[in-house]
């Protein structure tokens, strides 16, 4: 059987348990009785080995058994879950996201002594008395609760019989599933399927009822009229049926009854197991419809045609802004009406365009507690890890690049911001320190903050370790702002920690993370209080590919400066540039601030400059650093989209990429970040 | 590179023939991606001067290269303007326009008609395939995967040495 095709499935499923495993066993942690928790982290235990012995990686079928063994006497109340055996459950799914990791990238699972090891660990663990083979295996008769046993009595006044058809396929077989499937389809031909025992899910996973000489077994409840010897012989016309045995239910029912009147319990089952799962679900008919409903909801698109979604979408902007444009020189009132609604619904379809691409941060964050609960146990710290705006969305290529950095700001916060349990009850604060993660939408852009409640920076020291180091005197140390003296922390081979660990502390990092941030187009700061703590904030636009730009025109060349990083356009009479240091500056409302002439900067040919005109200037804002571009003329705003551009020929970080004009043109954007 | 395709096998290769100055040059015609007329360029600000600038290709933006800027060819004055073309090639990955005085036809030019270079270039032999005699005529053979990488001043030293040895023989002859 060729399995390479479901390969991709497998992964992403995976995944997708895997960080459901991940969620539950930190929840887990906090509340070891939750049988819900429990629950749910057996259902994707089970559901792994499913998946994974249908696709025969033996490792992890193997590794997530003996989970299986080991969470069934905690599930059932028989144990309690310590810390020892959450520890256990945490090194099984860092070594199944390893053994997922390997399929990804060879396809195949990695041969793994280690995972023996594991098994072997957990079997020890796994207390002899309780270490049952979490199979189900069945007692000869079916049972059933008070909604069951409602529905057998309505058939029963229907004049239908409900009747139990015990169907084992053969062992042999190599897709019992698909029999299994069968099976159902032929009988719901013949009447009410009232129970089907395993469940669909069950099924799915590979797991069936057991007995002594076969390993698949099927029980189903049905309410029929047809006799015991036609289902018979129908079931039997399936290939691969070994046995088909019907019994009349009305005398089980009455027993059930009976039973029931006896116990004083409300549900009777076969396996304790399946209490909690067949409370929930009733019948495996509902199941299915519920599972349909869910699938309906989401469907997994291959991103590569996103994108090229996106840049038709993409053309399809420029265009429209090309015909309004053509109406409007036309001045034909039709004409104009009819591009004017063409642009309502070009600017929907965009707006839809923009948000497929958008996933929510909790695709980044989700890693986080796990990261803060290990990190802060290997450094014994008490941490509250809080967590806000998971549901803020943010492009997906953010989304893929953002995760390192914010890992090394999570660990510069636990290393070297918060401090010992010991050091904080001395300082008065509580022992338990706190890192807030949070995302917020401010215009266009994203605010990720990181900040934590320790020892802070104090801008004296980095003022002192930055001249020792050589990046600035003690002369421009002394006129320097707060926020320029913490910004400092973000130039390469800076580190105020004199000794390094394995978890930060090396200098290399704060570098790194601004670089990373501004490739995205974001920008990052730090603000801090000495003992109240540390904040990084980073903002990034929300969206990659299609922004507002304000276009200008220097000489004859036209360039697109982005709207969010500008804080107005002034006028300015050129008597009023001075110049500090060589420097020229322009006063705005009694601040000063560099001016830029951009014609100079981009060494535009053919310019001249009127001396006598005033000078058009836009105030760009990047980092709470201000700065004037002084510019020829505005052309207007427009929203334009991104384009990317050869990186080799375009020098010195002046352009952040490229855009195509309502005429065809191409503009380039001009890298705000780097030019201030 | 001339070793790599004799040994292939292959009995000839389909070229493109391009002039740049007054030589004639080819290249192998699975790189090229299409010939554009010339177009007004968007200039690159701080951008070497071999590079003309951006264009706009049906929406993609690719930037142009000067062939006779690039490889220090000399402008002379047989070539027609209106002759000029904007060859769009695919290199390493990379898009890029490549403005030469004019665009000829398309050749199958047999292995056994290709010649070593005619001078050592030691270090920087894998820019070039070797020189191509056909019906001739002499075609400079560019190994179009080591296009971009004919920046430092010594390859193209090396680009024109070959297409002076290229002017001596012809002269000869």
């Amino acid at each position: 059987m060729n399995l390479e095709q479901y390969l991709g499935l497998f992964i992403d499923e995976s995944k997708e348990n895997l960080q459901i495993l991940n969620d539950n066993l930190l929840k887990l942690e906090k509340a070891p009785a939750s049988t819900e928790i429990l629950n749910e982290i057996f259902r994707v235990a089970h559901t792994f080995k499913g998946m994974s012995r249908t696709m025969g990686f033996n490792n992890i079928a193997d590794l997530t058994h003996n989970m299986e063994n080991l969470l069934e006497p905690l599930r059932s109340g028989k144990k309690q879950a310590d810390g020892k055996i959450v520890d256990i459950l945490f090194s099984c799914l860092d070594k199944l996201e390893n053994l997922v990791d390997s399929v990804i990238e060879k396809g195949t699972e990695n041969k793994d002594n280690l995972v023996n090891e594991l098994v072997e660990k957990l079997k020890a663990v796994i207390n002899s008395e309780s270490s049952e083979q979490s199979n189900i295996s069945v007692g000869q008769k079916m049972e059933f609760n008070e909604y069951d046993r409602a529905v057998i009595d309505e058939a029963l006044s229907q004049g239908l019989i409900p009747k139990e058809i015990t169907v084992s396929i053969a062992n042999e077989c190599v897709l019992p599933g698909v029999r299994s499937y069968m099976v159902n389809s032929v009988l719901e031909n013949m009447g009410e399927i009232i129970k089907y025992c395993p469940t669909v899910e069950e099924i799915e996973s590979g797991v069936f009822l057991q007995t002594n000489d076969s390993q698949y077994v099927i029980k189903v409840l049905l309410a029929t009229k047809e006799d015991t010897e036609e289902i018979k012989n129908k079931l039997l016309d399936i290939s691969e049926i070994a046995n088909v045995e019907v019994i009349n239910v009305s005398s089980l029912a009455q027993k059930a009854e009976n039973l029931s009147e006896d116990a004083s319990s409300k549900i009777i089952t076969v396996e304790e197991t399946e209490a909690n799962e067949e409370n929930k679900k009733e019948d495996g008919a509902q199941v299915q419809k519920g599972i349909s409903k869910v699938a309906n909801q989401t469907i997994r698109v291959n991103s590569g045609r996103l994108d090229i979604l996106m840049n038709l979408v993409g053309e399809l902007v420029i265009n429209k802004t090309r015909v309004f444009q053509l109406s409007r020189d036309l001045a034909n009132h039709d004409l104009i009406n009819a591009a004017g609604f063409m642009e309502n619904i070009t600017g929907e379809i965009q707006e839809i365009v923009m948000k497929l691409r958008l996933v929510p941060i909790d695709q980044v964050f989700n890693r986080f507690p796990r990261l803060v609960r290990d990190i802060s146990k290997s450094l014994n710290k008490d941490v509250n890890l809080v967590i806000k705006g998971k549901e803020i969305e943010i492009d997906r290529a953010v989304i893929d690049e953002i995760g390192d950095p914010l890992v090394h700001l999570i660990r510069n916060s636990l290393d070297h911001g918060l401090e010992t349990p010991e050091d904080r009850i001395k300082k008065d604060k509580p022992a338990k320190g706190t890192i807030e993660l949070s995302a917020l939408s401010e215009g266009d852009n994203i605010l990720i903050r990181i900040s934590d409640d320790g020892r802070g920076i104090d801008p004296e020291k980095i003022k002192k370790k930055a001249i020792d180091k050589g990046f600035i005197t003690q002369e421009t140390a002394r006129s320097m702002s707060e926020n320029e003296i913490f910004d400092l922390i973000f130039k390469a081979g800076f580190s105020t920690v004199e000794v390094a660990t394995d978890l930060s502390g090396r200098g290399v990092g704060m570098d790194v993370v601004k670089s990373k941030v501004s490739t995205l187009g974001g920008t990052a700061s730090i603000s801090s209080k000495v003992d109240k703590g540390t904040t990084v904030t980073i903002t990034l636009p929300s969206t990659m590919a299609i922004i507002q730009a304000l276009l200008v025109k220097t000489g004859n060349e036209t360039y697109a400066l982005p709207l969010n990083y500008i804080n107005e356009v002034i006028d300015i009479p050129a008597a009023q540039v001075k110049k500090i240091q060589n420097r020229e500056v322009i006063t705005v409302r009694d601040k000063t601030i560099p001016l830029m002439r951009v014609a100079e900067l981009l060494e535009t040919p053919d310019y001249e400059e009127d001396s006598e005109k005033p000078l058009t200037v836009v105030i760009v804002r990047s980092h709470d650093r201000y700065c004037g571009l002084s510019v020829s003329e505005l052309i207007g705003q427009q929203e334009i989209v991104i384009k990317p551009i050869n990186k080799k020929l375009c020098s010195e970080n002046f352009i952040s990429g490229a855009t195509t004009l309502g005429n065809g043109d191409v503009a380039f954007i001009l890298n705000i970040n780097t030019l201030i | 590179m001339l070793e790599e395709l004799i040994k292939s096998g292959q009995k000839d290769i389909q070229v493109i023939i391009f002039k740049l100055g007054d030589e004639e040059y080819a290249v192998s015609i699975d790189c090229v991606q299409e010939i554009v007329l010339p177009q007004k360029a968007t200039r690159i600000p701080k951008s070497p001067k071999y590079v003309a600038g951006v264009i706009n290709l049906r929406g993609n933006i690719i930037p142009v290269i000067d062939g006779k800027i690039k490889f220090k060819i000399k402008e002379t004055a047989q070539n027609l303007k209106n002759e000029k073309r904007i060859m769009v090639i695919e290199v390493e990955n990379e898009t890029i326009g490549l403005i030469v005085d004019g665009v000829y036809e398309v050749i199958y030019l047999k292995v056994n008609e290709i010649e070593p270079p005619p001078i050592d270039m030691d270090e920087n032999s894998d820019i070039f395939w070797g020189i191509g005699k056909h019906d001739n005529r002499l075609l400079i053979l560019i190994n179009s995967e080591k296009f971009l990488s004919i920046n430092e001043e010594k390859t193209v030293d090396t680009f024109k040495k070959v297409t002076e040895a290229i002017k001596q023989v012809k002269s000869a002859v």
